[in-house]
C-alpha cells in the first residue's frame, strides 16, 4: 500500500502541489490524470523519489519513506522518451541494472520477461534499429528487471502510432497482472487513463480532483472539471465514432 | 533538487584550481606588472607606451590592417559559403571549395609568411609565373594577404555553418511572392545571416589583431602591436613592464570582440533544424560564383605550393633540378628530430590532458544539478580563455611562472595550450552532451549505478565521436600554435613552430619548408584518423 | 566494431602515456649543455662539427637566436639563463658579467693574440663591408658605389638593404662606420637618406641583406665582408667594396656560465674547449680574422680599410647607437 499525505510542492514561488492525499493498493493500476502544469509529473517524480516535496508524508508497506533515497526506495520509472542507451544493443540496454546487481534475477526470469514482450529477435539490434513500440517494450523490460517495488510509467504511450497503441496499452495491463506489480501511469489522455487503470487520479492545479475507479469518474463525476474537461470531449468522441459505425451498418 | 554529489563537486574545485591558478593568476600577474612602476602603483606604464611613437603606430597599422583583413574575409567566405550552400555547383567542387577553405589551419601562420614570400617575392614563384612582381609583399601587402588567407578558414566555417540553419523555404516563399533577386536575397540570406557575418568580422579581426607568426615573417617594416610586443619583451633591453601595458593593450580590442560577440547573438535566428530543399536553376549565378571560390582556393594552393617545391630542388629558383637532400638532411639531423618529437609530445599530451578537462568542464555544467552559479562560472572560464590573445597568456605565464620550477618544462607549454583552446573543445563537449537524453543519469542510478559508472558507461561511449574531435582541435592547434608558446619554450623544450623562428634567423627557407611540411603531414594523418573514426562510428550508430 | 573503437582509443592512450614518459625519462637523464648563441649559420656548423667529432653528439642543445634576443635574455636573467654555453659579442658578455658575475673562468690555455679577461676568448671575429649585385648594378646601369654615403644617392632607392641595429651587431658596423667618419650631426642625416633608401629592406637578422644581394631582390647590401668574398670565389655575380668609412670589426667570444649544476658546467667547459681547439681552422675559413697564435688568412680577406671606432665598445654606447639610428628614421 502506498500512502500519500498532504504531499506539497513549490517551484520558485509557485504552487505545483497543494496537499495531495491518495492511497494506493497493492497490485493496483492507477492513471494520474491532468492537463499539462497540473503537478501530474511532478507527483510522479516525488514518489520515485527524484524530485524533494516540501512537506508531507509518503508511507510505503507501513514504512515511512519521505526521506529515503530514489535509489533505496526501489521504484522504477520508464520515461516517455525511454531514455535508451544508443551505444549498447537491445538485449545490453535490458540487462544493464542486472549487471550491477546479478542476483536480483534469474535467468529463467529473464528469458520470461523477454519472452513475454516478444522481445526475443530484436535482442541483438541497436537501439536506432528499433521501431517506437519495440523501444518501448525493450525500455519496460530493462525496468521490468531491476524488479521494481512500484512500476511508474511517464505518458507510456505518447511517442506512439495509433496503430500500436492499443496492443501496448494491453500488454501493459497484461505483465503488471502477470507479475502483480503496482503500476503508476502518468498521462494527459483522459480515454489512455479510462480504459487502462483500475483508478484514476485526476489532478487540477496541483489538487486532487477526484480519484476513484473509471465507473465511478463516467457516472459520478464529482465537480465542475471532472464534467467539463474530461468527460465532454469524452462523450463527443464517443458519439462521432457511434456516429460513423452507425452510418457505416446503414 | 537533488543534493549535489561529491565526485561532481571535487571535479568542479579541480577545473576550477586549474584555472585560478593557470589562467586568473597570470592575468592578474600581467596587470600587476603594467601598473607598476618604479614609485608605485600607477599608470605610467601605459603613457609611456602610448607616448612611445613606434608602439602608437604599431597601434593604429594593426587595427588598420586587422580591420581591412577582417572585412575582406568576411565578404570572401560569405560568398564561399553562399556558393557552397545556395548553388547547384557541383558537388565534388563544393567538396574541394570546402577541403581547400581549410587546409591552411594545418600550418603555422609563420609558414603563411614565409610560402608568400617565396611566391610573390622578387624570385617567387608567381613571380616567375607571371614574370614580373605584382606587389610589394613586405609589409601592409603581405600582412594583409597572410591574415586573409589565416583568418578564411574561421569566418567560412562560421558561416557555412550558418548558412545551414537558413530556412530555406523562406527562399521558396519569397520567390513564390514575387520578390526580385535583392529583394529576396536581402531578406531571406543576408538578415538572418547578419549577426553570423558580424561575427565573422570580429573574430578575423581579432585573430589579425593577435597574430604573430605572420607579422614574424612577412611584416618588414610595417610594424604591428604582436610584433612590438616580441620586441619590448625579447629585445635588446627587456623591459617587463612595458611588454605588460602593450600586452594589456592588445587584450582590449579582444575583449571589445567577444562583448560584441554576444550583443550580436540576439542578430542571430535560431532555427532548430537544417532544412533541404531544392534550389533553383540559376546557371549565371552558378558559373559566376563557381569560378571566384575556385580562383580562391587555387589562389590559397598555389601560394603554398611553393612550399613543396623550393626543399626539393637545388637552388630555387635558379637550378630547379629535382633533390631531395635537403629533406634528407633536415629530417636526419638528430635536432630537427627532437624538436619533432617535442612538439609531438606536446601536441598529444595537451589534445588528451586538454580533452579531459574541458570534457570534465563540460559534463559539470550540462550533465549535473550543480548550482547555476557554478554553470556559469565554467561558462566564464570559457569565455575568458577564448578572449585573451595567445600570446598574452604565454606572457602571463613567463611573468607569474619564471622563477617556479614550471620554468622551461613542457608542462608549462602543455598548461598554456590547453587553457588557450579551451573554448572550442569545451562547447563541442556541451552541445553534444546537451543533446543527449537528459534522464540517462536518472535511469542508471535506478540500474544500480553510481554517477561515475553512468558516466563510464553510457555517456562516454555516446560521445566518443565528440571526444576524438575535440582531440584533434587540441592536437591540432597545439602542433601549429607560436603565439601561445613564443615566450615559454626554451633550448630544450622547444617545439618545431620556435625552430622555424629559429630558423627564419639564418633566412633558411629549405629546412623551414620541410618543418611545415612535416607538421602539415602530421596534421592531415591526424584529420584523416578522426575522419576515418568518425565516419566508422556513425556507420555503426547507423546500423545500430 | 564497438570493441575495435575501444581498443584503438586504448591503445592511443597507451601510446600517449608511453610518449610521456620517455619525454619524462629524458628530462630525468644526464642535463644536456644548452648552447644560446647569436652566431650564424657557418659558425654554428662549425661548432657542431667540432663537438660532434670529439664525441658529444646528443649531449647538448644548441638554440640560435638573434644578437638582441640574446643579449636581452643575459642582461635580465643573469645566471639563471638556460644556457650553460654562451657564443656571443663580446661587448655583451662583458656587460653582461659586470652586472650579475655570471660567467665562470675559462680552465684551459688559448694562446690567444691579443688579451682577453679570464671568463671569455674570442671565437670568432666579423668585419663589416659593402656587397653588390654586379649582375644588378648592371641591368640598371649603376654606378659602383665607394662608400656608405654613396648608397644615398636617390639612383639607389629601394636598392639597398641594410641590418637593424636593433636587433643585430653587424649592423653596429655601419653605425661605428657612419658616426666615426661624419659625427652624429651629418651622419644623421646620411643614415637618414640611407634608411629612406632601403625601405623595406632593413633586415633583422646580419645575414639578411647578403641574402637579398644573392637574388637580387635589391642591388647593394652591407654585411660581413667575408660572406662576400666567399661569394665572388664560388662564381656567383657578387663583388665587395671596403668603403671610404672605414671596415670595422667585431669579436664573438665563447663563455661558460656558473651554475650550481657543477658536473653540466664542467662539460660545457670541455666543449668550450673543443670549440675553441678543435672549430678554429674551420671557422677561420668562413671569419677570416687572425685571432691566435699561428692562424693565417688570405689577402683577399685582408679588410683594405681597417680602423677601430674611437671609444670602447660597450652595452651603453650600443644603446646609445641605437637610439642614434632610431632619431635618424
Amino acid at each position: 500500500m502506498l500512502v500519500l499525505k498532504n504531499v506539497r510542492k513549490q517551484f520558485d514561488g509557485k504552487v505545483v502541489l497543494n496537499g495531495i492525499d491518495v492511497e494506493i493498493a497493492n497490485g493496483e493500476i492507477v492513471s494520474m490524470l491532468g492537463p499539462s502544469g497540473s503537478g501530474k509529473t511532478t507527483l510522479l517524480n516525488i514518489i520515485l523519489g527524484l524530485t524533494p516535496m516540501d512537506s508531507g508524508t509518503i508511507i510505503f508497506n507501513d514504512k515511512d519513506i519521505s526521506k529515503v533515497s530514489m535509489k533505496e526506495r526501489g521504484f522504477n520509472i520508464v520515461f516517455q522518451d525511454y531514455a535508451l542507451f544508443p551505444n549498447l544493443n537491445a538485449y545490453k540496454n535490458i540487462i544493464y541494472g542486472v549487471k550491477n546487481r546479478p542476483d536480483l534475477i534469474s535467468k529463467e526470469e529473464l528469458d520470461g520477461l523477454i519472452d513475454f514482450l516478444e522481445l526475443e529477435p530484436h535482442l541483438s539490434k541497436q537501439i536506432s534499429q528499433l521501431s517506437g513500440g519495440q523501444k518501448q517494450r525493450v525500455a519496460l523490460a530493462r525496468t521490468l528487471a531491476t524488479k521494481p517495488k512500484i512500476l511508474l510509467l511517464d505518458e507510456p504511450l505518447s511517442a506512439l502510432d495509433g496503430v500500436i497503441k492499443e496492443t501496448i496499452k494491453d500488454r501493459i495491463k497484461a505483465i503488471t497482472r502477470e507479475y502483480h506489480l503496482t503500476t503508476i501511469i502518468v498521462t494527459h489522455d483522459p480515454e489512455e487513463a479510462l480504459t487502462m487503470s483500475d483508478k484514476v487520479l485526476i489532478i487540477d492545479q496541483g489538487k486532487v480532483s477526484q480519484f476513484g475507479t473509471p465507473k465511478q469518474v463516467i457516472h459520478q463525476p464529482q465537480n465542475n472539471f471532472v464534467e467539463e474537461f474530461i468527460l465532454r470531449q469524452l462523450r463527443i468522441k464517443r458519439d462521432n465514432i457511434y456516429n460513423l459505425f452507425e452510418g457505416c451498418h446503414a | 533538487m537533488r543534493k549535489e554529489r561529491l565526485e561532481t563537486q571535487l571535479i568542479y574545485i579541480t577545473v576550477a584550481i586549474f584555472f585560478a591558478v593557470f589562467l586568473f593568476a597570470p592575468l592578474f600577474i600581467l596587470l600587476m606588472n603594467s601598473v607598476r612602476t618604479g614609485h608605485g602603483i600607477g599608470i605610467s606604464n601605459y603613457i609611456s607606451v602610448i607616448c612611445d611613437k613606434d608602439i602608437l603606430i604599431a597601434i593604429k597599422n594593426s587595427i588598420y590592417v586587422s580591420a581591412l583583413t577582417a572585412l575582406i574575409s568576411t565578404i570572401l567566405a560569405f560568398i564561399l559559403a553562399y556558393a557552397v550552400n545556395c548553388t547547384k555547383i557541383y558537388k565534388a567542387l563544393k567538396e574541394i571549395i570546402k577541403v581547400g577553405i581549410v587546409l591552411p589551419m594545418l600550418l603555422p601562420t609563420i609558414t603563411y609568411g614565409f610560402a608568400i614570400i617565396y611566391s610573390f617575392g622578387k624570385q617567387g614563384l608567381l613571380t616567375q609565373l607571371f614574370g614580373r612582381e605584382l606587389f610589394s609583399i613586405y609589409g601592409f601587402n603581405g600582412l594583409l594577404m597572410g591574415y586573409v588567407i589565416y583568418t578564411l578558414p574561421s569566418a567560412f566555417l562560421l558561416i557555412n555553418n550558418s548558412f545551414g540553419y537558413i530556412d530555406k523555404k523562406f527562399i521558396i516563399v519569397s520567390t513564390l511572392m514575387g520578390d526580385g533577386f535583392f529583394r529576396s536575397f536581402t531578406n531571406t540570406i543576408l538578415r538572418p545571416l547578419v549577426g553570423t557575418l558580424g561575427g565573422a568580422f570580429v573574430i578575423a579581426f581579432i585573430l589579425s589583431f593577435t597574430d604573430f607568426g605572420i607579422p614574424a615573417s612577412v611584416g618588414g617594416t610595417y610594424s604591428v602591436v604582436a610584433t612590438q610586443l616580441y620586441q619590448v619583451m625579447l629585445g635588446a633591453i627587456p623591459n617587463f613592464n612595458s611588454g605588460s601595458a602593450i600586452a594589456m593593450i592588445m587584450l582590449m580590442p579582444a575583449i571589445f570582440g567577444v562583448l560584441f560577440l554576444n550583443y550580436l547573438e540576439r542578430f542571430n535566428f535560431h532555427y532548430d533544424k537544417f532544412t533541404n530543399i531544392g534550389i533553383v536553376k540559376n546557371r549565371m549565378r552558378d558559373i559566376y560564383l563557381a569560378s571566384i571560390s575556385m580562383t580562391t582556393i587555387l589562389s590559397i594552393i598555389l601560394i603554398f605550393l611553393v612550399m613543396f617545391i623550393t626543399p626539393f630542388v637545388k637552388n630555387f629558383p635558379y637550378d630547379m633540378s629535382f633533390t631531395t637532400s635537403f629533406f634528407k638532411d633536415t629530417l636526419f639531423s638528430t635536432s630537427i628530430m627532437d624538436v619533432y618529437h617535442n612538439s609531438l609530445f606536446v601536441a598529444i599530451a595537451s589534445a588528451l590532458l586538454g580533452t579531459i578537462i574541458s570534457y570534465s568542464a563540460a559534463i559539470i555544467n550540462v550533465r549535473t544539478p550543480i548550482s547555476k552559479q557554478v554553470k556559469l562560472s565554467i561558462d566564464v572560464f570559457s569565455m575568458i580563455t577564448n578572449t585573451v590573445p595567445g600570446m598574452v597568456l604565454g606572457l602571463a605565464y613567463l611573468l607569474l611562472f619564471n622563477s617556479s620550477d614550471l620554468k622551461g618544462t613542457f608542462a608549462i607549454i602543455i598548461i598554456c595550450n590547453i587553457v588557450h583552446f579551451f573554448t572550442t573543445p569545451y562547447l563541442m563537449a556541451k552541445n553534444s552532451l546537451a543533446k543527449m537524453n537528459p534522464s540517462w543519469e536518472i535511469t542508471g542510478e535506478l540500474m544500480g549505478d553510481t554517477w561515475i559508472k553512468t558516466i563510464i558507461r553510457v555517456i562516454i561511449p555516446n560521445s566518443i565521436s565528440t571526444l576524438v574531435e575535440m582531440f584533434g582541435y587540441y592536437f591540432i592547434n597545439a602542433m601549429v600554435t607560436i603565439s601561445a608558446i613564443i615566450f615559454l619554450v626554451t633550448a630544450r623544450t622547444s617545439v618545431v613552430t620556435s625552430k622555424i623562428k629559429e630558423l627564419q634567423h639564418f633566412a633558411n627557407f629549405n629546412e623551414i619548408f620541410v618543418l611545415s611540411i612535416l607538421i602539415f603531414l602530421t596534421n592531415i594523418g591526424m584529420k584523416i584518423f578522426s575522419v576515418f573514426l568518425h565516419k566508422k562510428l556513425s556507420f555503426t550508430n547507423q546500423r545500430g | 566494431m564497438k570493441k575495435k573503437v575501444k581498443n584503438l582509443t586504448l591503445c592511443f592512450i597507451l601510446a600517449s602515456m608511453l610518449i610521456g614518459l620517455v619525454g619524462c625519462a629524458s628530462n630525468n637523464s644526464p642535463q644536456k649543455v644548452v648552447i644560446y648563441t647569436n652566431a650564424d649559420k657557418e659558425a654554428v656548423q662549425a661548432m657542431q662539427n667540432s663537438l660532434n667529432t670529439a664525441g658529444y653528439e646528443g649531449k647538448y642543445v644548441l638554440q640560435s637566436m638573434g644578437t638582441s634576443e640574446l643579449g636581452g635574455k643575459l642582461m635580465a636573467e643573469g645566471d639563471k639563463i638556460e644556457a650553460n654555453l654562451v657564443t656571443m659579442s663580446s661587448y655583451f658578455v662583458e656587460s653582461a658579467q659586470q652586472k650579475h658575475k655570471m660567467f665562470a673562468d675559462l680552465n684551459f690555455e688559448t694562446k690567444a693574440l691579443e688579451k682577453y679577461p679570464a671568463y671569455y676568448t674570442p671565437m670568432l671575429a666579423n668585419t663589416g663591408a659593402i656587397f653588390i649585385n654586379t649582375q644588378v648594378i648592371k641591368d640598371k646601369g649603376l654606378a659602383m658605389p665607394k662608400s656608405i654615403k654613396d648608397l644615398t644617392k636617390d639612383e639607389y632607392k629601394g636598392l639597398v638593404s641594410i641590418p637593424n641595429i636593433m636587433n643585430s651587431s653587424t649592423a653596429w658596423l655601419l653605425i661605428q662606420a657612419i658616426i666615426s667618419e661624419y659625427g652624429e650631426v651629418e651622419g644623421k642625416v646620411v643614415l637618414n637618406k640611407l634608411i629612406q633608401n632601403c625601405g623595406p629592406h632593413i633586415e633583422t637578422s646580419g645575414s639578411g641583406p647578403i641574402k637579398k644581394v644573392r637574388v637580387g631582390e635589391v642591388a647593394v647590401g652591407f654585411g660581413l665582408r667575408h660572406q662576400a668574398v666567399a661569394d665572388k670565389a664560388a662564381g656567383k655575380p657578387i663583388d665587395y667594396i671596403d668603403p671610404i668609412e672605414g671596415n670595422y670589426t667585431l669579436t664573438e667570444s665563447i663563455a661558460v656560465v656558473k651554475k650550481a649544476d657543477t658536473a653540466t658546467t664542467k662539460l660545457a667547459m670541455d666543449m668550450a674547449k673543443v670549440i675553441i681547439q678543435k672549430a678554429r681552422p674551420e671557422l677561420i675559413k668562413d671569419y677570416p680574422v687572425a685571432l691566435y697564435q699561428g692562424e693565417i688568412v688570405t689577402d683577399v680577406n685582408k679588410a683594405g680599410n681597417p680602423k677601430i671606432f674611437a671609444k670602447p665598445l660597450t652595452v651603453e654606447l650600443l644603446e646609445a647607437h641605437q637610439e642614434f639610428f632610431k632619431a635618424a628614421k
